[in-house]
């Protein structure tokens, strides 16, 4: 049997391997008992002639192939019960697997040729309106920047208690909070970043406003657009929780 | 809107966008439900059909597009030579065999199936919008996790994943074909 074949035309020692198994006309089962391991070892001689890389990948496989026959020569040992795959019977899977998913490459090819006749055109080229500038989610210093805004425009606080004897419970929390903008969010269908905290007065109340709604965007509950940077900040609703009992928050 | 209308609506946005529409983004536009919208879809590709229209609809799970129909492609080639698309080398679509059948995969899968590196196809095929990353494998050096696009079913003309030959009879059509018998799996 006088063929020629070269390492180059061979996507990888794979490939070349089930090209002589199907050249043999043998079973990939059968390889070990087969004169492939000779073939394969003889076209070593061309390894020179390929890049580093594809030279390692085809030695590696060489080496495999002599350490199985090395294998076979030797008594075996007495077989563990957890013993690793038989490098055999690794390679015998491995050459199979390749061959199902070379099989199917080219029945993807068939499919790829059916879809040949079949055209689509490119969009329609028509003027539109400027397009709006629209932020889907404000950026986070956006955000900061507005909430700042918020808390200065509050008086500065012209005294401090003098003695602060007594410590409240909080007053408020963000499970207070969450249900008033959600309550707000409720009856229209969209609020601005300013009209949430047109009802707030102390500062602390802004504070936990503000944590209740970053606890809104972590939970999808709202969406936040901003037509023009630096611009008004909305909120819409978007998927609003009806029962949140079983939700913890950052200040619980 | 009548029922005509919806039809009409969804062809003409079809028509205009060129480019596949996703279905959600069509079903927002003419304000029906899930069920409307998939009986609209399905009557629509009916009808297409059935009247052997030059212009056919082209439906994927998330997308709808109109393209020719393959039936008349000789007469449109009598005209016009339109640029036929470049078919894949054996390592491409080897690699996009793995990826497809076995997704989420990564590249040492891939490179574990064919025993070659897969930089190079994999690059291709994510340049050509056949592969995307689906998100990132919980192991050391977070290896990124591929998948197919809808932009290869269209090229592949399968609707769903689940139209890929199946690889079960890829394997026993090998097998009987070594047995040499005669029935073939259908296709």
């Amino acid at each position: 049997m006088a063929y020629e074949v070269h390492l180059k035309e061979f996507d990888g020692p794979l490939d070349l391997l089930l090209h002589l198994i199907e050249q043999a006309k043998v079973d990939i089962k059968d390889i070990f008992i087969s004169e492939i391991t000779n073939q394969y070892l003889s076209l070593m001689e061309e390894l020179d002639e390929l890049d580093m890389d594809t030279a390692s990948e085809f030695l590696t496989m060489a080496a495999t192939l002599v350490y199985i026959k090395s294998r076979s020569l030797l008594p075996k040992p007495p077989k563990e019960a957890e013993e690793e795959e038989d490098p055999e019977e690794a390679l015998v899977r491995r050459l199979k697997e390749y061959k199902l998913f070379k099989q199917a490459g080219e029945k993807l090819n068939e499919l790829s040729a059916g879809m040949r006749g079949v055209f689509s055109r490119l969009p329609e080229e028509f003027a539109l309106p400027p397009q709006e500038y629209e932020l889907e989610q404000a950026t986070a210093e956006e955000l900061f920047a507005a909430f700042m805004d918020v808390l200065n425009r509050e008086e500065p606080e012209s005294s401090i208690p003098e003695i602060a004897k007594k410590v409240d419970a909080d007053k408020y929390t963000v499970r207070t909070q969450l249900v008033k903008i959600r309550a707000k969010l409720k009856e229209g269908a969209s609020v601005t970043f300013e009209e949430l905290f047109e009802a707030t007065s102390v500062k602390l109340e802004k504070i936990v406003t503000f944590m209740a709604l970053l606890e809104m965007i972590a939970r999808q509950e709202i969406l936040l657009k901003q037509p023009t940077p630096y611009g008004r900040i909305t909120i819409t609703a978007y998927n609003l929780k009806e029962d949140d009992a079983d939700a913890e928050y950052m200040d619980e | 809107m009548e029922y005509n209308e919806r039809m009409g609506a969804i062809e003409c946005i079809l028509f205009v966008s060129g480019d596949p529409v996703p279905i959600i983004e069509l079903q927002r536009a003419i304000g029906v439900t899930d069920i409307e919208m998939e009986h609209i879809i399905r009557s629509m590709d009916e009808l297409y059909k059935r009247e052997k229209r030059g212009i056919q609809l082209f439906i994927t799970a998330e997308t709808m597009q109109l393209v020719s129909n393959k039936e008349y492609t000789r007469y449109v080639e009598e005209l016009v030579q339109p640029v036929q698309s470049k078919s894949f080398s054996q390592s491409m679509l080897e690699t996009l065999s793995v990826i497809a059948y076995r997704q989420p995969v990564t590249k040492a899968d891939i490179e574990a199936v064919r025993g070659v590196r897969c930089e190079y196809a994999v690059g291709q095929l994510m340049k050509l919008g056949m592969i995307r990353e689906l998100g990132r494998k919980n192991v050391v050096g977070r290896p990124m996790l591929l998948g197919t696009t809808d932009a290869f079913l269209r090229h592949f003309g399968i609707r769903s994943l689940s139209e890929l030959p199946q690889l079960s009879e890829i394997e026993n059509a090998e097998t009987e074909e070594n047995d040499n018998t005669e029935d073939k799996a259908s296709d």
